[in-house]
């Protein structure tokens, strides 16, 4: 029997408390609240049952939870007894500690919705509980979401989290007849429940790992626990030879999606050579990466170095995995460092561009003040989320203190975020799922529209890290490395970095930006009104260049390196074939007569293989790792369909198989079109489909030329011997100018990797003319030596001509040249000639 | 509830009465051919015509205004600029259009036979946002380019290069199109599933991941309805060799047809929608989805039921025509339409209801 009017109740005197309020009631009972008599401030939850409403063994609910005193999730009795109601009616009284705040299901009501860092809170801690209630050998017997309280935060304690207390024990149980229901599936209908209001598609990566494994640990693993004995001695089911726990499940469960989601993607491809062609394609795939990573890499050093710099380099050079694998995040996944010189020293962070790009679809031509901190700020919570992931996957290994983050996330959004509120609650959790929100309402924001946000000052990166390092100890003396990859003009329009440049190009003693970008002129050289001066705001570092001037053992070597980790992996090699050696064999002649050999044939009309063997495979790199495992994977395929696993290649295919690679470059250059066609201005439209016939026409005069010098030329002096010209460069002999129209087929030229800038540049009068050199992977296409030591020298006005007149410039070439070849002839100086106004890098 | 079927369109006066008329002004055959029927069996309310500003071909745009002038009151015709360089603005300008209509209970009969897939994909997310009653309704073509003879022309002597065409990355960035309602940054750092429609365009797709690299590849295969464009299908899968062997784990193909897989009715979008709410189910649990309206029309309509129903869905839009392949159609063929309303759930949020599909729907997704 019910109380019928508990509002009539309220002021009665029960033990030594007074009624004071209804705080609810269950089938049976009224639960007010009560306050003490005589000691002001003193509280309890008091239940009450009038006589007639009680079943036999109600004591039994008193028993139990005095069993579990001193469990944090179950709410302490204080007394019981029995009592007369202001009209005379006996009831029964249980006081129980007073838990302020609101039970379960009114916390969900007035909260909307919960996230999945307090689902997992509550279900840890009735998974705590129900370990207590099984050790002690009891069932509370009526769980449900009405007696799970959730308690208000301590305000006399700072930062009090809210506590999860478990209530209003039922008293079924091993004392009386009446059966307990099942706590196991009364917590699973419970968390399932909370966990079924989570929209999937709406969490970010860890969580919807965990709410997975979550649901499968709560619809199957807990309910076929239910019979099995409860270990007392840990929780953890690795611990020991304690039998597995279904809280040792459950935080088994966890960690194994926790590990499932940072690792992205299960299952594996074949093993092939050509497997995973760009970092990306990796994933996040432990196994694959300590298996492909080559430590050393072009360039490493200025992956690391304690500056600004700008990477760049031929697509698919490998920047994106060396950006990747040096971040602290890749190194908790993986469990180990990178390996590459100097990586220990630093803790790297990664961002790719178009994550920016997928926020702001619409970029107006100019970018107003608004829309630009708009940006900065979206930029900022970027690295923010990045640097909560690395720091959530290093706690997976070493559990460390980060109300830091969480204090400075509230000083950054005082209003909106409210840090992790439940006992026990992740706060890595918390963090991100409060900054994936805040991504999706930069992103639903119209650019520019007003509004104050949080991240938007230039300089909080130096704040964020800052406060790191003075809290983290393990950061201290290890500068901060932000891995900017694909900062690439139009991908990021001129405008976004004109607004990005001043966090990136900030000076500053720990921090340091290292960006990647497609070539060195498609990012933005302004620092506000200022230029950004080259060595000076930052260094330059062209992977390209790198290629062009190491030494052939160097490269032999990383492309070895990098090769013979793919050649050791895949499934349809031999054993022992696992090197670039044992497959393309030996080149037999050095560039010279390699050169010589070219120059006889040109004559004789003799077609013997000239291009094979390693040399010639590292001669074609430019930087370019993607493109190489191609073209050898192609060779492979088609020798192993010629020949099986016969090695070495034959040279004839690797002659033939190296020159069409050139020819498809050239194809694939004819389809590029001029950025400006993409940008909108129409007066370029016309002839940006022209655009890349043009890059193609000019490429191709120059190798004619070349290959005229080669073959046609006058033979050079150079340190070992008599030797045709050996040209892929073009020097430009004076002070380049270059009108509008021409500067775009130039920069087109470098832009697409066409020809790539020999940063060793030449100085004319004091002024730095520019050297731009073939891509090398159109050398055996062109018939052309891999020597880098000569050049083609131009004049300013020749290079025009060049640019303007691609298919008439090697006519007025051969002309011009053809004279001064005659009149060395002329001379009979054995052949060793000096042509006024041409200078040759070998003489 | 099942999933609604393509029917065949009849004009029903009494609904195009109160309807709100939405058509892109093409110059392919067909651009007008919807439009005058309808026109012709009753005026609709507000006719909404949206005009190409960069234009691939003479757009009969003339002849449209001329259509819709005769029948409807200036004040009730609207027009939109769609410009390319500045897509993402479209989407607020047709948002503000159907602000000033201020109709929110009629219907709308959204003509995509002449529009772009780009532009069918905002219409559909931006209305059914909007709350508004969608209809779909189509024309197919008479004919649709290339030819088979056309095809084996270029493609036989040309068949290594465009397959390498299709397969190597280019950076033709400013190329893709976004619109805020077609994006998403759920997911973002984690490895990205790239899904793509085959097509004969083999500059589409290298577009796409020119700027992305994803971790993993899922190309779609389109088939036609009618039987005598089966070698399409082929044709269309075989242009992208190159890929599918660079991605071959999740693209395998059947043994008996050797065709992908994957491959779906370019026209029946039920086909294009489960195959993309299995690929979301399988792989949106670890990996950032990002799909490329790379398909047919009817495949873009798919795409936009996906994105309503999932915020995890991240749709781009490649520009590029083909270097080899001309891929407009001639003729006005069959007539369709598809009442999009069933899906809709409108509380408390508009969204779409996949109970439609609950064979392939996962319980995850719930």
């Amino acid at each position: 029997m019910l109380i019928s009017n508990p509002e009539e109740w309220i002021g009665l005197d029960v033990d030594d408390y007074k009624l004071h309020s209804v705080l609810g009631h269950g089938r049976i009972g009224y639960v007010f609240l009560a306050t003490h008599r005589q000691v002001k401030g003193k509280r309890v939850a008091c239940k009450i049952i009038l006589e007639g409403g009680l079943k036999p063994g109600w004591e039994r609910e008193i028993e139990k939870v005095a069993q579990l005193e001193g469990i944090s999730e179950v709410a302490p009795v204080v007394s019981w007894g029995t009592g007369l109601s202001v009209d005379h009616r006996p009831f029964s009284f249980i006081l129980y500690q007073y838990v302020e705040g609101s039970n379960l299901k009114n916390y969900i009501q007035e909260k909307g919705k919960l996230i999945l860092s307090e689902v997992e809170a509550i279900a840890s801690a009735l998974l705590r509980a129900l370990h207590a209630f099984s050790a002690v050998g009891i069932e509370h017997g009526d769980l449900h979401a009405g007696n799970v309280l959730i308690s208000d935060p301590d305000r006399r304690i700072f930062g009090a989290p809210r506590r999860i207390v478990v209530t209003d024990f039922g008293y079924g149980g091993s004392h009386n007849e009446i059966l307990p229901k099942n706590d196991r599936h009364h917590v699973s209908a419970i968390v399932l429940h909370l966990l079924g209001k989570l929209r999937a598609d709406e969490l970010g990566a860890r969580d919807r790992a965990v709410r997975e494994r979550l649901i499968e640990f709560f619809q199957k693993d807990l309910i076929e626990t239910y019979h099995q004995p409860v270990a007392t001695s840990s929780p953890s089911a690795s611990d020991g030879d304690s039998a597995p726990t279904f809280f040792g499940l459950y935080k088994d469960r966890v960690t194994q999606a926790e590990v499932e989601a940072a690792r992205g993607a299960r299952g594996s491809a074949g093993n092939s050579v050509d497997d995973y062609l760009n970092a990306e394609a990796l994933g996040h795939r432990k196994e694959e990466w300590q298996n492909l990573f080559v430590p050393q890499f072009l360039g490493a050093e200025s992956f690391t170095s304690k500056n600004v710099s700008i990477i760049t380099g031929a697509r698919g050079c490998g920047k994106t995995m060396a950006f990747r694998r040096l971040t602290l995040f890749m190194d908790e996944l993986i469990g180990e460092s990178s390996g590459v010189s100097g990586a220990d020293d630093i803790v790297g962070l990664y961002l790719n561009c178009r994550d920016i790009i997928e926020a702001f679809p619409y970029i107006p031509k100019v970018l107003r003040a608004g829309a630009r901190r708009h940006v900065v700020h979206f930029f900022h919570l970027c690295w923010l989320i990045e640097l909560t992931r690395a720091l959530a996957q290093r706690e997976l290994r070493t559990p460390s203190d980060n109300t830091w983050l969480v204090k400075w996330i509230q000083t950054k959004f005082p209003k909106d975020f409210r840090g992790p509120e439940l006992v026990g609650e992740d706060a890595f959790g918390h963090i991100r799922v409060f900054l994936d929100e805040q991504k999706e309402v930069c992103r639903t924001w119209e650019l520019g529209r007003d509004r104050a946000w949080a991240l938007d000052r230039i300089d909080l990166l130096d704040d964020l890290v800052k406060e790191a390092v003075s809290n983290i100890p393990w950061l201290r003396g290890r500068p901060l490395h932000f891995f900017l990859d694909d900062y690439t003009i139009p991908l990021l329009t001129e405008q976004v970095q004109a607004a990005l440049n001043p966090v990136i190009f900030k000076r500053r003693p720990h921090l340091f930006f290292k960006v990647s970008t497609e070539a060195a002129n498609s990012f933005l050289r302004m620092y506000g009104e200022k230029p950004l001066e080259e060595n000076h705001d930052f260094a330059l570092v062209d992977l390209a260049n790198e290629t062009l001037h190491r030494e052939e053992k160097q490269k032999a070597e990383i492309l070895s390196a990098i090769f013979s980790r793919r050649l050791q992996r895949a499934d349809d090699l031999g054993s022992a074939t696992t090197t670039l050696e044992l497959i393309l064999g030996a080149s037999d002649d050095s560039f010279n007569g390699q050169a010589r050999k070219l120059r006889e044939q040109a004559s004789s009309k003799m077609n013997a293989p000239v291009y094979y063997g390693v040399r010639t495979f590292v001669g074609m790199w430019s930087s370019d790792i993607r493109s190489m495992i191609q073209l050898f994977s192609e060779l492979l395929r088609q020798h192993k369909s010629i020949s099986g696993t016969s090695f070495p290649i034959d040279k004839s295919l690797q002659q033939s198989r190296f020159s069409e690679s050139g020819g498809e470059f050239m194809n694939l250059t004819d389809t590029i079109r001029d950025a400006g066609f993409w940008d909108g201005e129409r007066r370029r439209a016309a002839t940006a489909k022209a655009f890349g016939k043009t890059l193609r026409n000019v490429a191709q005069a120059f190798i004619s030329i070349c290959r005229w010098e080669l073959t046609n030329g006058p033979l050079m002096k150079n340190q070992t011997g008599i030797a045709p010209k050996q040209a892929f460069r073009i020097e430009v002999i004076d002070e380049l100018e270059l009108p509008k129209d021409l500067l775009t087929i130039y920069q087109g030229l470098i832009r697409w990797h066409v020809f790539m800038p020999d940063w060793r540049g030449r100085s004319v009068r004091g002024v730095m003319t520019p050297r731009i050199f073939l891509n090398r992977r159109l050398i055996p296409y062109g018939r052309l030596s891999f020597s880098s030591k000569d050049s083609i020298s131009l004049t300013s006005m020749e290079f025009q001509q060049l640019l303007r007149h691609p298919t008439a410039f090697p006519k007025y070439w051969k002309s011009k040249r053809a004279g001064a070849v005659e009149r060395a002839r002329a001379t009979d100086n054995g052949g060793q000639i000096s042509i006024e106004g041409l200078s040759d890098d070998n003489a | 509830m099942i999933m609604p079927e393509l029917s065949t369109f009849s004009p029903n006066a009494t609904e195009i009465k109160s309807s709100i008329l939405v058509f892109v002004y093409g110059f392919e055959d067909r651009a007008l051919n919807l439009p005058e029927k309808i026109v012709a069996a009753e005026t609709p309310e507000f006719v909404v015509g949206i005009r190409y500003a960069a234009a691939k071909g003479k757009n009969r745009e003339a002849e449209a205004r001329a259509l819709i002038g005769s029948k409807v009151a200036a004040t009730n015709f609207h027009e939109i600029c769609y410009d390319t360089a500045k897509a993402a603005q479209f989407e607020s300008a047709l948002r503000k259009t159907f602000e000033k209509i201020d109709r929110p209970n009629n219907l709308v009969l959204l003509d995509i036979s002449a529009a772009s897939k780009f532009l069918i994909l905002v219409c559909v997310v931006v209305l059914i946002k909007a709350r508004f009653r969608v209809k779909i309704v189509y024309s197919e073509a008479l004919e649709y380019s290339p030819s088979k003879a056309q095809f084996d022309a270029v493609y036989q002597p040309k068949q290594r290069i465009i397959r390498a065409f299709a397969g190597q990355p280019n950076s033709g960035m400013g190329s893709i199109l976004r619109s805020a309602c077609l994006s998403s940054t759920r997911m973002q750092g984690q490895p990205t599933c790239v899904v793509a429609f085959t097509s004969f365009n083999e500059e589409l797709i290298r577009h796409a991941i020119g700027t992305i690299n994803p971790h993993r590849l899922i190309l779609i295969n389109g088939m036609p309805p009618r039987d005598e464009y089966d070698w399409r299908a082929r044709a269309t899968q075989e242009i992208h060799r190159n890929l599918l062997e660079e991605y071959p784990d999740d693209n395998s193909e059947d043994p008996s047809t050797r065709l992908l897989v994957r491959t779906v009715s370019t026209l029946d979008y039920r086909d294009s929608l489960r195959a993309l709410l299995k690929i979301h189910a399988q792989f949106s649990l670890h990996e950032r989805m990002i799909f490329f309206a790379t398909g047919s029309k009817m495949q873009a309509v798919a795409l936009a039921l996906l994105r309503l129903r999932f915020a995890d869905v991240h749709i781009e839009y490649p520009t590029p025509d083909s270097y080899f392949f001309d891929e407009y159609s001639r003729g006005a063929g069959a007539c369709h339409e598809l009442d999009l309303s069933p899906f809709m759930r409108t509380s408390p949020e508009p969204e779409i209801d996949f109970s439609a599909a609950p064979e392939i729907y996962s319980a995850t997704h719930s």
